[in-house]
């Protein structure tokens, strides 16, 4: 249950990337916590990400070069590691972001009010 | 690109992939630390909020794996615990793993065994020779026509002064010298002086021959040694140049030593040292028979192409000095029907297989190489034969499988994993194998009592290939079966369902031919063995026609009568008292040559009165009066050579029976009168007009001169009237003959001037000698026809296991219905004897027409002999029973119930 009392929505397969990359490229350089917390704001609470799924996600991102990371004094002094978008990150976020677009301009079509 | 930089990432993280597994953790704990912080300040208790925190998150350890997972090579860790799988699963089958490793081995092991001494011998350009493509080697026609004999030194120095286009041409003579420890001989070429410069070798230590170290006749003693020698005998000392070396009784002084791997041409044998052509010292007529006598012909003749020259113009310019030697020396340069003699010159490419005996080796070659091939085939079809058992058997397996969700594409990978690893372990096997082959090979006996010295270690390239080809053909051999297996109709397999026709009577599968392909070709190896063994037993008993059991002999060239070139005759009745006086001697006698040793003198004989034109080919023996008693030779009619047969009486004969009956086929040879004419050899002197003998006795037919000749006209004439100009002496002790050839070597001294002083020896060594050929053949058969044997145990054992997997339902239905163990147990085995006879009579098929073919080398021994056939029968009998009886037993474990339960 949403803290809003809202319904909580399962993530939509293959968005979890297209998220984080948004999240760093809005906030800047930011460690996992951080990340969880701005799309659980941003979101208020509606999208159900399962916290810990940032991370092998996380993983992945940089296996393919998409962010680098840097251990770093976090705001309360501890030590916290940062995930910065790179060049190649942020192409891949251009095209994430207009594949998504395109597909619920598509979906919308389909499922648009019907004009009189 | 972007693949290569992502490959670099994950190298690089699996370097640090502990550190960075921690780091991982740590930030995770620190997410649920802010996390559970962020509930406490919501008013959780701690530990509320460190659940709610956690349960927020997510499994840890899972996550965790997920993340190290993002990193790993999928690919390669699969292959790895594919790996992992099929060594667990090959674990649990030892026997039929180890079968088809050694199948694998054996094939491949004989193969390259085989390869590499091919290589070695024949098709390797010579080691240690710079350029080897700019030699050529110069032949000048033999007597009888053939066109690659040695030429004669003076005719080697006329192509060298007259032949622009090679830079240098060398000459070389193969000799075995003594050394000062007794037994001992070494291979040794004495050569020119400039033959190391022709060649193109460096030595590694010292130097070549200096100008003016060699002169033919006025050579001086020195050496130049292999590398092999000079670890062996100096222990590698840097400062072995002028130490000394006694060869042939005469010390040689170290000059220098070659590269190693420097061989002669012959067979790539490693001669142990160089030695100048014609030391200094010797009987003026040797050095002159060196210098001038053209009609020597007893060199090997090479040459180096001159820069910008080509084989092409070296011919040109050779026929102008075979145009001139044909008029300025005409009657030196004919041969013996009165043509003139031509000069060829080959390649050294070309002349690498021997062209003198190229029929010969190529026959040899041929012959080794379908053996290894006959070997690999069948190893080939084991190992094909073995996978589709084994594959077969595991349809249930493979079906479980494919129900739990396996890919068809995983199982044959599963199956092929499991085909790799054999493959892997078959090849270091057959590495292995081959190299202990090639070890063994090296200690086999050759023919004239000097070490076999050729570099046969195997190449590691040669290795690597048979290492690639046992992968190959494993992975060939399991890819179709695997893939088959994978099509299985998952619910049919289940039930145990055989796949294939259960029929009453026999289908031939291709399964079966290939099995009875195997034990035909083991026949065929086998039975040669036999042959060839037998014939070397037959060789060495009583049909020799003489026993040499204690008599020991030593050849001596006989030193000149006063100005004229006859032999001093005297001296052999003077050694001979001299001899004969001595403790231990029971007899002593002095001949041109030795009965299946060598020295003879061959001869054209024809009856009285007959026409020169008919008269047949034959093999003489000057003898001594004695001598006939000495070695053993059985009489059949009338007498030996006596004291009376002395130069001034009438010369006398004695013939053997097949001469007999060729020139008097119908009256008593006794008495009668025949035209010998003396035929040019090494040991027949001058030449000489034919003259007349009358015969004065017959002996028994046997093999006098070489092994399988006992057909051949033979007769021994008196020593005194026919002299020679080298002769054996030998003696017969009491003791053995090792107590005769220190008395020889006391008492005769062996001068230094000999030209080829032969060290006393054990005569029925020296005979054995002779038979090493065959001696050679019959060993190599037999390993061969083991090593077949040995596969084709192997591939019973496969088809028969094959069968009882494949037929275990039915023989389930024959036991409920009431049929008894042993009864289905002999069913099985009478199948396995069928095998073996189809593969009994098919070797034979194909053994008697190749034994036909080499029957001239088989001697006392019919190519049909029913002994040994017969033997090889029912070893191979016993070989189908002993691979066919452990799968068999298998069928008295049968459980009808549990079978038939599994509907």
């Amino acid at each position: 249950m949403g803290k809003n009392g809202d319904r909580q929505l399962d993530l939509l397969p293959g968005t979890l990337y297209m998220l984080i990359l948004k999240t760093l490229a809005r906030m800047g350089p930011s460690h996992g916590y951080g990340i969880a917390q701005f799309i659980k704001q941003t979101t208020g609470d509606v999208l159900r990400v399962e916290e810990g799924s940032l991370y092998p996600a996380l993983q992945r991102m940089l296996v393919k070069g998409w962010v680098t990371a840097e251990w770093q004094r976090s705001e309360n002094n501890r030590q916290a590691r940062y995930y910065r978008l790179t060049p190649a990150g942020r192409r891949q976020l251009t095209a994430e972001v207009s594949d998504y677009s395109a597909m619920v301009a598509a979906i919308a079509r389909v499922i648009a009010p019907v004009a009189e | 690109m972007e693949r290569l930089v992502e490959f670099w990432r994950r190298v690089r993280h699996w370097w640090q992939r502990d550190r960075l597994s921690r780091e991982l953790d740590a930030e995770m704990r620190f997410h649920l630390e802010m996390a559970a912080a962020e509930y406490r300040r919501e008013g959780l208790s701690d530990r509320a909020a460190a659940a709610a925190a956690h349960r927020r998150f997510g499994n840890l350890t899972w996550l965790a794996e997920q993340g190290a997972e993002a990193w790993s090579w999928p690919a390669v860790e699969q292959f790895l615990r594919d790996i992992g799988l099929a060594a667990r699963t090959l674990a649990k089958r030892p026997v039929w793993v180890l079968v088809t490793v050694a199948s694998l081995a054996f094939g491949l092991g004989a193969a390259t065994a085989v390869f590499t001494v091919a290589n070695a011998l024949f098709l390797r350009p010579p080691a240690a020779v710079s350029h080897p493509e700019r030699l050529v080697v110069l032949y000048t026609s033999r007597d009888d026509g053939t066109a690659y004999g040695q030429s004669s030194y003076a005719d080697y120095r006329d192509v060298g002064a007259s032949v622009p286009s090679l830079a240098g041409v060398a000459a070389s003579q193969y000799d075995a010298v003594t050394t000062d420890t007794p037994g001992e001989r070494l291979f040794i070429e004495r050569v020119t002086g400039n033959y190391f410069d022709v060649m193109g070798v460096a030595p590694v230590v010292g130097r070549t021959f200096a100008a003016g170290e060699t002169t033919p006749g006025q050579a001086e003693a020195v050496a130049v040694i292999s590398a092999s020698l000079w670890e062996r005998r100096f222990q590698r000392d840097p400062r072995v140049v002028g130490r000394t070396a006694r060869l042939n009784g005469r010390l040689h002084t170290v000059i220098g030593v070659a590269p190693p791997g420097l061989a002669s041409r012959f067979l790539s044998l490693q001669p142990d040292a160089w030695l100048p052509l014609g030391l200094a010292d010797e009987d003026p007529r040797v050095r002159n028979a060196i210098l001038e006598r053209r009609t020597t012909r007893d060199l090997r003749v090479l040459g180096r192409l001159a820069p910008g020259a080509d084989v092409g113009r070296v011919r040109a310019q050779v026929a102008v000095v075979e145009r001139r030697l044909l008029a300025t020396h005409r009657d030196d340069w004919l041969d013996q029907d009165g043509r003139p003699r031509h000069l060829t010159v080959l390649t050294e490419r070309a002349a690498r297989i021997d062209p003198a005996n190229r029929a010969l080796l190529i026959t040899v070659g041929g012959f080794f190489g379908a053996v290894s091939l006959l070997i690999l085939l069948a190893a080939c079809t084991n190992v094909m034969s073995l996978f589709l058992a084994e594959i077969g058997r595991r349809r249930r397996e493979v079906a479980v499988r494919l129900a739990l969700g396996a890919s068809r594409s995983r199982v044959v990978r599963l199956l092929m994993t499991e085909a790799l690893l054999i493959g892997l372990a078959g090849g270091l096997a057959g590495a292995i194998l081959a190299d202990a082959g090639l070890k063994m090979l090296v200690r086999l006996p050759m023919p004239f009592g000097v070490p076999f010295q050729v570099d046969l270690s195997a190449d590691w390239r040669v290795l690597a290939a048979a290492f690639v080809l046992a992968v190959g053909a494993s992975l060939a051999f399991a890819l179709a079966p695997s893939i088959q297996a994978s099509r299985l109709h998952v619910l049919s397999s289940l039930k145990r369902e055989t796949v294939g026709l259960v029929a009453a009577g026999r289908r031939v599968s291709l399964r079966t031919a290939l099995v009875v392909a195997q034990l035909a070709a083991a026949l065929v190896l086998v039975c040669g063995a036999t042959l060839m063994t037998r014939s070397v037993r037959a060789t060495s008993d009583a049909e020799l026609g003489i026993a040499p059991d204690r008599i020991a002999t030593m050849t001596k060239r006989l030193p000149r009568a006063g100005e004229g070139d006859e032999p001093d005759l005297q001296f052999v009745r003077t050694i001979g008292e001299r001899l004969a006086g001595q403790p231990g001697v029971a007899g002593v006698a002095v001949s041109a040559g030795l009965e299946l040793a060598g020295g003879q003198i061959g001869m054209r004989v024809a009856a009285e009165g007959t026409d020169p034109k008919t008269a047949r080919f034959g093999v003489s023996n000057a003898v001594t009066p004695g001598y006939l008693e000495l070695l053993g030779v059985k009489m059949r009619r009338g007498r030996t050579i006596q004291e009376g047969d002395v130069a001034g009486a009438p010369l006398v004969a004695i013939v053997n029976e097949p001469m007999a009956h060729l020139l008097w086929p119908s009256t008593d040879p006794i008495g009668r009168r025949f035209v010998l004419e003396r035929l040019p050899g090494p040991n027949s002197g001058d030449p000489r007009d034919p003259r007349i003998f009358e015969v004065a006795g017959v002996a028994r037919r046997a093999v006098y001169w070489e092994v399988g000749t006992d057909e051949v006209p033979y007769c021994w004439t008196s020593l005194y009237q026919d002299p020679a100009p080298t002769v054996a002496v030998s003696l017969k002790g009491a003791g053995s003959a090792g107590d005769m050839v220190q008395l020889l070597r006391r008492s005769v001294e062996i001068e230094r001037d000999e030209v080829t002083p032969v060290e006393p020896s054990v005569l029925a060594d020296r005979i054995a000698a002779n038979l090493a050929p065959q001696r050679l053949a019959s060993r190599v058969l037999g390993w061969g026809g083991a090593f077949a044997l040995a596969l084709a145990v192997i591939g019973v054992f496969g088809s028969v296991s094959f069968t009882v997997a494949r037929r275990t339902r039915e023989f389930a239905v024959r036991l409920a219905v009431g049929a008894r163990h042993r009864q289905i147990l002999a069913r099985v085995v009478l199948d396995g004897l069928g095998l073996a006879a189809a593969g009994v009579i098919g070797g034979t098929l194909v053994a008697v027409p190749l034994a036909w073919l080499i029957r001239n080398q088989l001697y006392g021994v019919s190519p049909i002999d029913p002994v040994s056939y017969g033997l090889t029968a029912i070893l191979l009998a016993g070989a189908a029973a002993a691979g066919g009886i452990l799968p068999a037993r298998r069928v008295l474990r049968i459980d009808p119930v549990a079978v038939l339960k599994e509907e």
